[in-house]
């Protein structure tokens, strides 16, 4: 199997997987932020894939810089579909850049360094570390009583993550949504 | 291609925090050894043990938040496709020729055309000193030069196009103005002449000479605005900035920072600059590299990075010119990225490490007569990090001239028109630069604006192979080898003083030829006896913007 086909079909089957929505607590003064806490990985070929020989062969066809745009929404439930947007989508950019090290412990020449949302980068130990703090999300957001409004509501997050044409992976994009949160504002 | 692995001992415990791996060399033997860069109390180290010659612990960027937010620029370049050393193993700082494994075209070319100097400066490694044993004159001949162009202008995927005439003291060729028509013959559209301006100064008719022949710019040696800190030329840089203006040749200060020395007057010299912004287009400065074997306390007398010298100029421009205006060399890669999906073809890049060098752009508010960074009046993070996405948008099959028109339509978003110079368009200069390569407005932007940058040069103490590896900076030599500026100056044993012994002739020899002490073409200090009398017009500190030269002296 060629490799173009090869991530094709790994692409295909890249997916959201694990996604959980918490709150520190079911219930809320109306004026007071409610703390959510948003979880989710991406699974499937896109993160077996992104491993040390493929971005060996990635970086060979100058293939060196990834960049992953995450788009998390919420939405209030409104009749029996959640329809009613809550609070502004947060983007959120987390980058890989591959590179020739010089380290003296890695036999192979290329590395990665991962740049979160946050702008802080970091040289992961391993494969699995790397896939991790790549496509792993755990991330918590202020949403605020008043968006809501009193009285009892049930929210979900919309995630959409995308990326561009890689050697690992061809352009593509996965969202979920997570179950519902009970949420009761007074 | 695998890297070359070296012998691995027990290492003592790090005093730190781990950052990185790399290779570097023992200061005193070369020999390759593993290196760690470690943060701690804020700033980031090399550290390496070397079994033979023991422990060194060497500052290596003087602010750990900054190295972490230009790290985020890191991203490697197209490499050399059309290498003059093929070779399977990576073996840094051995073998430079370019090899097949080095990762940046030449974005800066030198020619050294003599090695002959008209000044003995005490930190300067580049001139001939008599009375050294080997010690040789260094002049390739013009066909020397021309091949030497040749081999630049053969580089792929992008052949060079930038080029520094550099020394000794180019100006004591007869010829110099023949090299720069060579030069220019062979398609070079950039020179630019490193000087201490001394013989310009002297005679103005040269840089009208020079310029006729198609030099570009000088690269002036400046290294502050006092007698103490500059005794190079204090006296002789107004006067060579005058023959500038006289030739319509912009100059580039160059001041060599050396901590405890001459760092207490980074914002002056950035204040003479301004004084001469109509003719000094950038200020390039350049935190010292300590050659020779020197003990750590004096290292740490001298020493000085980047951040530190970022932080001098914001104290002492008392926060007109702020840290968070500069950023790192490779930043510059989102819009030559941009520019290749663009394009469709590949494009100069500055793909250098993101701790060799940094800039930012500076303008002058004539009403306030204050420096503005870029920084105040356009988001240049939100720029690039749109110039990023839009660069993979088109790579990943986007249509082109849809995310142009997007480009187009978006660029204003980024630029506060209310605090943007008077009678300046940025976002048009940009779209005219980057999607119709018309860089004819360029101009107008460099007229009252003026580069600042930071390039620190490697030494044998805080040497990283992951630098070395990304060099930019590069000489061409008569064996036709291009040879990166942190191995050609940093293991000299190596590279120049081999090639200058192979193609130069000894002092003896070249004293006997022509018939002159090397010593006869020292600069006397003539203009600096006669400043002494006339205080109140000759000197950087005190002189004016526009001064009368001084000619027949």
């Amino acid at each position: 199997m060629s490799h173009e086909s090869l991530a094709s079909k790994q692409a295909a089957s890249t997916r959201i997987g694990s996604i959980s929505l918490k709150a520190n607590r079911e219930s809320f003064l109306v004026d007071e932020p409610i703390k959510l806490s948003l979880s989710f990985q991406v699974v499937g070929g896109f993160r077996d894939n992104f491993t040390q020989p493929v971005w060996e062969e990635a970086y060979k066809a100058h293939d060196v810089s990834l960049r992953l745009t995450c788009t998390v929404s919420f939405a209030r439930k409104v009749g029996r579909v959640f329809s009613k947007k809550v609070g502004k989508p947060i983007r959120l950019v987390r980058k890989a850049r591959l590179f020739w090290t010089r380290n003296p412990e890695r036999f192979n020449k290329t590395w990665v360094m991962v740049i979160d949302e946050n702008e802080v980068p970091t040289l992961p130990k391993s494969d699995a570390e790397a896939q991790s703090m790549l496509l792993d999300f755990v991330r918590t957001f202020d949403l605020l009583g008043t968006d809501l409004g009193k009285g009892e509501h049930s929210i979900v997050a919309k995630v959409r993550v995308k990326w561009g044409q890689h050697y690992y992976v061809p352009k593509g994009m996965v969202g979920a949504t997570s179950p519902p949160l009970k949420i009761i504002c007074k | 291609m695998a890297l070359i692995q070296i012998e691995h001992k027990t290492e003592p415990a790090l005093q730190g925090r781990l950052i990185r791996r790399t290779q570097s060399i023992c200061p005193d033997c070369n020999r390759i050894l593993p290196a760690n860069v470690i943060e701690h109390d804020g700033k980031v180290w090399m550290h390496k043990v070397c079994p033979q010659h023991g422990e060194v612990e060497e500052l290596y960027f003087g602010s750990y938040e900054m190295y972490q937010k230009f790290s985020t620029y890191w991203t490697d370049g197209k490499g050399a496709h059309a290498p003059n050393v093929p070779i399977d193993q990576c073996a840094c700082p051995m073998n430079c020729g370019l090899c097949s494994n080095h990762l940046s075209h030449t974005g800066l070319a030198n020619i050294i055309v003599t090695n002959r100097c008209d000044l003995t400066c005490w930190y300067c490694f580049f001139y001939v000193k008599k009375g050294l044993e080997g010690a040789y004159v260094y002049e390739p001949t013009q066909d020397h030069i021309r091949g030497m162009v040749r081999a630049l202008k053969a580089e792929r995927p992008v052949g060079g196009n930038s080029l520094q005439i550099t020394g000794g003291e180019p100006t004591l060729r007869d010829d110099l103005a023949d090299i720069i028509r060579i030069i220019r013959e062979e398609g070079v559209d950039h020179i630019q002449l490193n000087t201490n301006g001394i013989n310009l100064a002297l005679n103005p008719d040269l840089a009208i000479k020079l310029k006729e022949a198609g030099l570009s710019n000088l690269y002036l040696s400046f290294d502050g605005v006092s007698p103490r800190t500059n005794p190079k030329n204090h006296w002789e840089a107004p006067y060579t900035l005058d023959s500038c203006r006289k030739a319509h040749v912009g100059a580039v200060l160059v001041p060599t920072v050396i901590k405890s020395v001459n760092d207490h007057e980074l914002g002056g010299i950035l204040r003479f600059a301004q004084k001469n912004i109509d003719i000094v287009r950038a200020i390039s400065y350049q935190p010292v590299s300590l050659t020779g074997r020197m003990k750590k306390q004096e290292r740490e007398k001298y020493r000085i990075t980047i951040p530190d010298c970022i932080h001098r100029i914001e104290e002492q421009t008392e926060g007109e010119v702020t840290r968070d205006a500069w950023f790192p060399v490779p930043s510059c890669s989102p819009v030559t990225h941009f520019v290749e999906a663009f394009a469709r073809k590949p494009q100069y890049e500055l793909s250098i490490h993101f701790a060799c060098g940094a800039g930012t752009y500076v303008f002058l508010d004539e009403e306030s007569n204050k420096l503005i960074p870029m920084t105040s009046f356009v988001d240049l993070k939100g720029l690039l990090e749109y110039l990023d996405e839009k660069a993979d948008e088109i790579n990943s099959g986007g249509n082109r001239y849809i995310t142009a028109a997007k480009f187009m339509a978006k660029i204003g978003s980024f630029i506060d028109k209310t605090k943007q110079p008077k009678g300046m368009n940025l976002g048009k200069l940009l779209v005219n630069a980057t999607l119709k390569h018309d860089y004819s407005s360029v101009g107008q932007f460099h007229l009252k604006s003026m580069f600042l940058g930071m390039m620190h040069f490697q030494d044998k103490y805080n040497q990283d192979e992951e630098r070395l590896q990304r060099c930019d900076i590069h000489y061409l030599n008569p064996d036709m080898r291009i040879i990166p500026f942190c191995s050609f100056n940093v293991i000299p044993e190596w590279y120049r003083d081999r090639i200058q012994k192979k193609y130069g002739i000894t002092v003896e020899q070249w004293e006997k030829e022509h018939g002159e002490k090397l010593e006869a073409k020292l600069y006397k200090g003539t203009m600096r006896r006669l400043g002494a009398q006339q205080h109140d017009v000759m000197g950087c500190a005190t002189s004016a913007v526009h001064i009368e030269p001084i000619t027949g002296v």
